[in-house]
């Protein structure tokens, strides 16, 4: 065994590179010889991954929960082995007794108090451990309903988040509770709350400095519930301090439920003071502290969309290439409520082939986009959704937006194909930018333009390409131009250093320029087909492979060099120039041996491999490679019928994507718009910068790289379809020319929108600054109120002698006869409260840096306060020495009657808590 | 936030940043997975899957980035989203059509002996505890003995790091005894 964990720890060593050279060496060695050892290794590895998975995963859930507190957090809680019934009645008898502890320690806290700081209020009652200060208002509950059998999670306002799991309920008879769940939660961070709740703040010999504190309750239509054992809910209440020292801190209530207890060890009170209250806080542990993620990642999303509206008004201040008023903002520009917008299809034809979406402000300036065909949208929740996707998309792509929807030409050439994309509400869209955007579709010409080409190839500089089908050669020009059509030749290829194309019918093979004269010819014998020409790459040599299998060699002026025939049982299939200037040839053979040939015929050398030549798809950057998969999906998809009108199929069908491979690992993607199609063949251009794809209805597409990144590929998508298509870039220099007057109107659109983005951000980032930067969590296994403390204490302290002045002598004579409750605030956010009592004024510290004032509460609910104006008055050295202070206090003209009229009294708003 | 940035949070063990940060690309996945038939439940799990594998990877330092963070963790999550909709729905013929196709490198970099790692997750759960707390306060919260021993009430710190190394022999043990089909070669194969 001891063996056995001293190699452990080696392997741990080892794996955690905590080794020197020379061990780490000699384990390395070990290693190679010892089967055993690694088997040890690899399975500590392999455990050591796993821990650190299971870490993570419970990390994602965590931040999960803190991201999506909506969603239901039930399924992610592993059930607990131990059944909340039978833990119950083991609990019972134990909980009971400790009941009766509590009982008995409660009655040993309620010392009296002098009867003349006695009021209705201030009498420490038995039974609840605290009541509230004034009558008619409290912190109020805010109710978070949870299904029991589900659990949930919420987030709140202040920022703190409540995740309930699944079956954390029990009845007083400790069953399970099923159905809704009413938990109450309040939280408390500013003296006014605390005071207003009334809870006690003291604790052993000094007073809390609370970091927050909360109170959670839970019930169902009324009747208490209770935590299930084994069962936490997960408190992670916002804290507006991260200073150290802070812990956790448990109310000790002595009318808790028996079942309550479960979980909390009981500290003895051992410190009942003089005239104070006892101390009731259970000390729970330390603190922890996580940063509140959502409320950093929200501002932070938000300061990009104040970029974004930044740029947005430069670009409206500069903009309009001295247009004058061409992009001004809405205020000066009248509008009226109807935006209409295009996405161009074609650069041809921009009446026909355009898609029409539609913008429409609503009666509170909201846009939203629409297609021209349905006006209206008959279902307001879709409406809702299409404008929140759509609102988000322009947030993350405002410059997008402003010149949005050009599509690349020619990538939807058939409108009515396309209309279903209209009828569509779409509730989302995604932009990334491809390598390849596609620039347009060639159409075949021929007799049968459904044929599949037989073979496309470009031109050495990339600007010309030839395309073989149907017993005819076409020439193009990448913009799209037919300039010549050879017929009766099947196959060609481009001369690498002259205007010309080597064409091959049945007969030879011959030279012709590009208007199809014919030059030189090259022949065998007799009347040959060659299914493969090549040329040689200085130009001197052509080679060609006949449907003969031979394989034979010209020079260029048309002298046969060679006839290369494999002299055994086996015949050639594949044949290419093996040097550029072709003095070598490699052949492969039927059989798969491969035979290099000199100039004269003779085999030199058998490489045993013929060169990944020249692909079905050709390969101009080494690094780069392309291939199609093709894979069978039940596609759906609307496609119009006869009419035109939209019908739905439901197709299975095998469509093809094309990767596009970069040193063998996919980068990019590209497929045709029309799913049904399929891709057969894709060439690159020989610079790289073009790529051309054949569809197996005949037609030729091509694309261009996308270098400046200014086309993207759109998807849009909602829950059963997904459409793809390209948008451009804001472009300094419209391609379209009619596109300026469309351009004003998405610059005042996009105004409009920033606008209505910034009072939806100015709003939320209100609410988000008011959220705590700080999380604590805690683990409630018994409903009460919690609260992160730490013992206040200021060594700068002055002591003074003070006497409370009221302004009056009917009040002061008020004071001395009824008595009221006294506070003195202080810390240095102002939230540590200090019950005052009789005694505490011949010796009442007062610290000079603290937020200070004292209230004295009279009955009547009035409230007399000596503030901090007033403490910033005082003259700190004279106290010192004096060691005496009289306080006039101001009497409120009012009594409280809300809690936001105590809060404003005191000088404290109401953010932050979740309780507006 | 760039990816080259999340790559360096990660490597330098910052990792709550890091995944809040990676988290911010579950929209998309989550959208994937409900159109694709999935429950948001679904959507999370497979996203969280995802983003493990890709942690896991990118921890490594000679992992190369080749293409963005969220394409990666779409293609992986597309991939497992397909496998598990194929374990469940194993007896319908088809399925949806999904958005995008599948990132070959994810793919391959899933294939990587998942049986073996599959039964390593499954020994921890039942390692229970007091065992699989020390071990991910070891490993994955990265804490001193020292720390741990305090934490968890082990006493001192050699006896927490005995502990230690005896859960880890107890787990060792449980996958050895427990799957016996589990092949050794098979976690031989299993290279990180």
């Amino acid at each position: 065994m001891r063996t056995e964990l001293e190699q452990m720890a080696l392997i741990e060593r080892y794996l955690q590179g905590a080794m020197g050279q020379a061990e780490q060496q000699q384990f390395e060695a070990k290693l190679a010889n010892d089967p055993a050892l690694r088997q040890e290794l690899a399975l500590q590895k392999l455990l050591v991954k796993a821990v650190e998975r299971q870490g993570l995963k419970e990390e994602l859930a965590a931040l999960h929960a803190q991201l999506y507190p909506a969603g239901p957090a039930a399924a992610t809680v592993p059930p607990r082995p131990n059944s909340p019934p039978a833990r119950a009645r083991w609990l019972r008898p134990r909980n009971l007794a400790l009941a009766a502890m509590l009982t008995l320690g409660a009655g040993l806290c309620e010392v009296p108090l002098p009867p003349q700081w006695r009021t209705e209020s201030s009498v420490v009652a038995s039974a609840p451990a605290f009541t509230p200060t004034f009558a008619g208002f409290d912190v109020p509950f805010q109710t978070l309903e949870v299904e029991a059998g589900a659990g949930r999670a919420f987030r709140l306002a202040s920022g703190s988040q409540v995740r309930v799991p699944a079956g954390a309920f029990v009845d007083q008879r400790g069953q399970p509770v099923a159905g809704q769940v009413q938990l109450r939660y309040r939280e408390f961070h500013q003296a006014a709350e605390i005071i207003a709740s009334g809870i006690p703040m003291e604790y052993q010999n000094g007073v809390f400095e609370s970091g927050g504190m909360f109170e959670l309750r839970g019930q169902q239509g009324g009747v208490p519930v209770y935590i299930a054992p084994g069962k936490r809910i997960e408190v992670k209440l916002a804290s507006f301090t991260d200073d150290p020292g802070f812990k956790h801190y448990y109310l000790e209530e002595p009318a808790a439920p028996p079942l309550a207890l479960n979980g909390l060890g009981l500290v003895p009170t051992a410190h009942a003071q003089d005239a104070r209250l006892s101390t009731r806080w259970l000390e729970l542990g330390p603190t922890n502290i996580e940063p509140n993620i959502f409320k950093k990642n929200r501002l932070d999303s938000l300061v990009k969309i104040r970029l974004a509206q930044a740029q947005a008004k430069a670009q409206a201040a500069n903009g309009g290439d001295g247009d004058g008023p061409a992009s001004a903002l809405p205020a000066t520009t009248p509008l009226d409520n109807r935006w209409e917008f295009r996405l161009q299809v074609s650069a041809k034809k921009p009446e026909s082939d355009t898609l029409n979406l539609q913008a429409v402000m609503d009666g509170k300036g909201r846009v939203q986009l629409v297609p021209r065909q349905r006006p209206r949208m008959a279902n307001p929740s879709k409406q809702l959704r299409q404008k929140t996707a759509f609102l988000q998309f322009l947030a993350d792509n405002p410059l997008i937006w402003r010149y949005a929807g050009r599509l690349a030409a020619e990538e939807h050439p058939n409108l009515a194909r396309n209309r279903w994309v209209l009828d569509q509400t779409w509730t989302s869209v995604h932009l990334q930018a491809p390598l390849f955007v596609p620039k347009r579709r060639l159409t075949p010409q021929g007799p049968s333009p459904q044929t599949q080409p037989r073979f496309v190839a470009f031109s050495p500089d990339s600007r010309l390409m030839l395309l073989g089908r149907d017993g005819q050669v076409e020439l193009w020009n990448t913009q799209g131009g037919l300039l010549h059509t050879f017929r009766g030749y099947h196959f060609a290829t481009f001369a690498p250093h002259a205007p010309q194309v080597l064409l091959a019918n049945a007969q030879e093979a011959h030279l012709a320029d590009f208007s199809g004269q014919a030059g030189v010819r090259y022949r065998a014998s007799r009347p040959t087909k060659f299914s493969r020409l090549e040329f040689s790459a200085d130009g001197q040599r052509v080679l060609g492979f006949g449907t003969d299998e031979v394989v034979r060699v010209w020079q260029q002026d048309g002298t046969l060099i060679s006839q290369l025939k494999d002299s055994r049982k086996s015949w050639f299939v594949e044949a290419t120039f093996n040097t550029a200037d072709g003095k070598q040839v490699l052949a492969q053979a039927h059989d798969g041996e491969v035979l290099l040939y000199n100039d004269s015929g003779q085999v030199i050398d058998k490489p045993g491999q013929f060169p990944a030549s020249v692909p079905k798809f050709g390969l101009p950057d080494p690094s780069l490679r392309a291939r199609a998969d093709r894979k069978t999906f039940t596609h759906w998809a609307r496609m119009p019928n006869k009419r035109g009108d939209s019908v739905q199929i439901n197709q299975r069908k095998v469509i093809s994507a094309l990767y596009i491979l970069q040193n063998d690992l996919p980068v990019d993607w590209l497929r045709l718009d029309d799913p049904r199609q399929q891709i057969v063949q894709a060439h690159f251009a020989p610079d790289g910068q073009a790529l051309v794809v054949s569809a197996d209805d005949g037609h030729l597409y091509l694309w261009q790289r996308n270098l400046s990144d200014s086309v993207q590929r759109m998807e849009l998508a909602n829950d059963q379809y997904s459409f793809v298509t390209h948008v451009r870039k804001a472009n300094p220099q419209p391609l379209l020319a009619n596109s300026r007057p469309a351009a004003r109107k998405l610059d005042s659109l996009l105004a409009l929108y920033l606008a209505e983005a910034k009072a939806q951000n100015a709003e939320e980032q209100a609410k988000l600054e008011a959220e705590a930067n700080v999380l604590r969590t805690f683990g409630v296994e018994k409903f009460g109120v919690y609260n992160i403390d730490r013992l206040y204490h200021d060594p700068a302290v002055v002591a003074v002698q003070a006497t409370l002045d009221l302004g009056t002598p009917a009040l002061n004579q008020q004071l001395a006869d009824q008595g009221a409750r006294a506070y003195y605030l202080t810390g240095a956010r102002g939230n540590v409260v200090i019950r005052l009592f009789p005694s505490d004024l011949r010796r009442l510290p007062l610290s000079p840096q603290g937020q200070n004032q004292l209230l004295v509460l009279l009955p009547g609910q009035r409230v007399a306060r000596y503030g901090p104006a007033e403490f910033a008055k005082l003259d700190w050295a004279q106290l010192r020495l004096t060691q005496q202070c009289d306080f006039r206090f101001t009497v409120a003209p009012q009594p409280v009657q809300s809690l936001a009229q105590w809060q404003a009294l005191l000088g404290q708003a109401s953010t932050g808590a979740p309780n507006g | 936030m760039s990816d080259d940035h999340i790559l360096q949070l990660i490597r330098s063990g910052k990792r709550s940043e890091a995944l809040a940060r990676v988290y911010q690309h579950y929209p998309k996945v989550r959208q994937l997975v409900v159109m694709a038939n999935g429950s948001e439940d679904d959507a999370k799990d497979v996203f969280q899957e995802g983003v493990i594998v890709f942690y896991q990877k990118a921890e490594r330092p000679d992992f190369q980035l080749t293409a963005s963070i969220g394409t990666f963790l779409y293609s992986v999550c597309r991939n497992l989203w397909h496998t598990r909709y194929r374990q469940v729905h194993a007896r319908e013929a088809h399925w949806t059509e999904l958005p995008e196709p599948a990132h070959h490198e994810a793919e391959r970099w899933l294939d990587e002996s998942p049986d073996a790692a599959a039964v390593a997750d499954q020994m921890l759960t039942a390692l229970g505890d007091p065992c699989g707390a020390i071990l991910r306060a070891f490993y994955y919260q990265k804490l001193s003995m020292r720390d741990i021993a305090a934490r968890l009430g082990l006493g001192s710190e050699n006896n927490a790091k005995l502990r230690k190394f005896k859960c880890l022999e107890r787990a060792k043990k449980m996958v050895r005894d427990r799957f016996p089909f589990l092949s050794l070669i098979s976690i031989l194969h299993y290279e990180n």
